[in-house]
């Protein structure tokens, strides 16, 4: 069974790269265009699997063209989609993103489709006990939190993406071990000023083993409740960073799985990370686990 | 079996008896006291304070409770006691502690209230229930005796809070006794009426005498604490066996008699409680 499993979004992304921002009412032609999967916990397991860990997806998906593209991309990655339910007639999760060349902004418009919600089966139940680490985002709330009470009774850890403010994050945040928030979400749900503040008061509310707050280009921090240690970035050339926090998240438990103390994991998701903005794509940018180290050697640290 | 608070509280609400909660320390102690539920047919509480759960301790002393609550024939919660704070009590949810103990006694009345409903709130998206405390039962060595929890007040805090069992104090104290302590029975009645039949824990049990013991339950107590006793009956005993020229020298061997002298001590308790024949 796979040792990384996920619960999340799953996104199907239409990308169309275009010279300048549109003016209203007029038509324009993309310079390119591509689709791809998206979404922070699938990312992330195709992140981990293409650094060496098995990972399975649990979700649901819709047998239309956006869920047969998503079903076929982990299949790509070779991400276990044993545990994903296919219902017909359903509308996927879609999102259709503006990648504005002279302005360098993003436009996302997103449909979050209407497929009914997760809800576990007993053969995903059994690959949350038998996992060794569990990815959530915030994304499929109440199965999410039904999965992270599974996750504790069994000794799986709890691995916790957490982006958005959604309604209920607490019930997810007070079942998390490895807390692992944008420095916007700690300071969103702490009302703290800083993120080494935030660090501090989500560790004392909630308790997990270790919080690590992204900071993006400025890296991040780690709090174990001993010390906060900052971790940096690793220097790349950056040519897209679209889905670089959901590859830390997966590289992460990558990490995690392979036995690397938290402030390893941190350098090494980082790496991983950079590495992955030197080419286009969430996912196929991302490399391989000898790459990663060498690409850290390369930089003085040695895993 | 691992079960919750609530489970355990149930059971004993609707045998109108008492679960006696009891502090383990290391495996050992955790191997007398489970031995007594089994062999009694008891459901019961093991307990550990929350410094065992800040410290390293919590990391060596957790997995040996779960698998022995697990193990057990007999329903068994795995309780945190005192936890001062909401570092403390969600560490313990990390742990896989099923019962949750606030203690903000010490806190003003509007104070212990919000940092309990908060850590009820907390363990409620984990299905574990919580203790608070009100009135504080202080220790057998405080020169004053602490004031008595209201009725009144009672009612406000279970109402506020949503706490699933309430410490109350009603004359016991932490520590060993100079002299027997007397129990406020009337007040427990009254303070169960106020709170609609809440399950009342009493803290400091060892030392209370039996009839008062016995008293407590009919009146409304639920869950009650033993703690000092269980040190002084394991320390006890290893210094017994110690001045002994033909003692055990291999930890394990020497452990035996230390672990079951916790185990006719619970045996005690759990017959004083009404507990027995109850799992």
């Amino acid at each position: 069974m796979a040792k990384i499993v996920g619960i999340g979004a799953n996104v199907f992304d239409t990308l169309y790269n275009i010279p300048t921002y549109p003016t209203e009412d007029t038509k324009m032609r993309a310079t390119a265009s591509k689709t791809a999967g998206g979404g922070p916990v699938a990312t992330g397991l195709v992140a981990a699997q293409k650094l060496g860990e098995e990972t399975a997806y649990i979700g649901v998906l819709s047998d239309d063209n956006g869920g047969k593209f998503l079903k076929e991309d982990f299949i790509k990655y070779g991400v276990n989609t044993d545990l994903i339910e296919v219902k017909s007639g359903y509308r996927s999760f879609a999102s259709v993103l503006w990648l504005c060349a002279d302005s360098a902004t993003r436009t996302c418009v997103f449909d979050k489709g209407d497929l009914p919600p997760l809800e576990l089966n007993d053969l995903q139940k059994k690959a949350i006990k038998e996992a060794e680490l569990l990815m959530v985002d915030g994304n499929e709330m109440e199965a999410a939190v039904e999965a992270a009470k599974i996750a504790r009774d069994n000794g799986t850890k709890v691995l916790y993406d957490c982006g958005g403010l959604y309604d209920g994050v607490e019930k997810l945040l007070a079942l998390t071990d490895i807390m692992i928030p944008s420095e916007e979400f700690s300071l969103g749900h702490t009302g703290c000023e800083t993120a080494e503040e935030a660090a501090i008061k989500l560790y004392e509310t909630y308790s997990p083993e270790v919080v690590v707050i992204t900071q993006g280009k400025k890296g991040g921090i780690i709090y174990d409740g001993d010390r906060i240690t900052a971790y940096p970035i690793y220097p790349a050339k950056v040519v897209d960073s679209n889905g670089s926090g959901d590859v830390f998240h997966g590289a992460f438990a990558a990490a995690v799985c392979k036995g690397y103390d938290y402030l390893k994991c941190c350098h090494f998701s980082s790496a991983v990370s950079g590495l992955k903005c030197t080419g286009v794509g969430a996912r196929e940018s991302v490399p391989d686990f000898e790459t990663t180290k060498k690409y850290l050697k390369e930089n003085g640290y040695e895993l | 079996m691992l079960v919750n608070l609530k489970t355990v509280l149930d059971m004993a609400e609707k045998g109108g008896y008492c679960i006696p909660a009891f502090n383990v320390y290391n495996m050992e102690s955790a191997m007398g006291v489970v031995k007594a539920a089994e062999e009694m047919n008891a459901p019961i509480i093991m307990q550990v304070y929350p410094r065992l759960m800040k410290e390293e301790t919590g990391y060596y002393l957790a997995p040996v409770i779960l698998a022995a609550a697990k193990r057990a024939t007999v329903p068994v919660c795995f309780h945190l006691d005192h936890g001062p704070s909401e570092l403390e009590t969600t560490r313990s949810l990390r742990y896989g502690a099923t019962g949750i103990m606030l203690d903000g006694s010490t806190l003003t009345f509007e104070e212990n209230i919000a940092i309990t409903k908060r850590v009820v709130d907390i363990c409620g998206f984990a299905d574990i229930q919580v203790e608070g405390e009100l009135g504080h039962v202080g220790t057998t060595n405080d020169a004053e005796v602490d004031e008595f929890t209201t009725p009144e007040d009672a009612k406000r805090f279970v109402e506020e809070t949503g706490v699933a069992c309430l410490a109350v104090a009603v004359g016991t104290a932490h520590g060993r006794y100079s002299k027997p302590p007397k129990l406020d029975i009337e007040r427990i009645k009254a303070i169960r009426e106020a709170t609609n039949n809440t399950a009342l824990v009493l803290h400091g049990g060892s030392g209370v005498p039996d009839e008062e013991v016995k008293k407590a339950v009919v009146a409304g107590i639920r869950k009650m604490n033993f703690a000092t006793d269980i040190c002084y009956t394991f320390l006890d005993t290893c210094l017994d066996e110690l001045q002994k020229p033909d003692r055990a020298i291999a930890i394990d061997t020497f452990m035996k008699k230390p672990i079951e002298a916790v185990k006719e001590f619970c045996i005690e308790k759990i017959k004083l409680v009404s507990a027995e024949n109850k799992a």
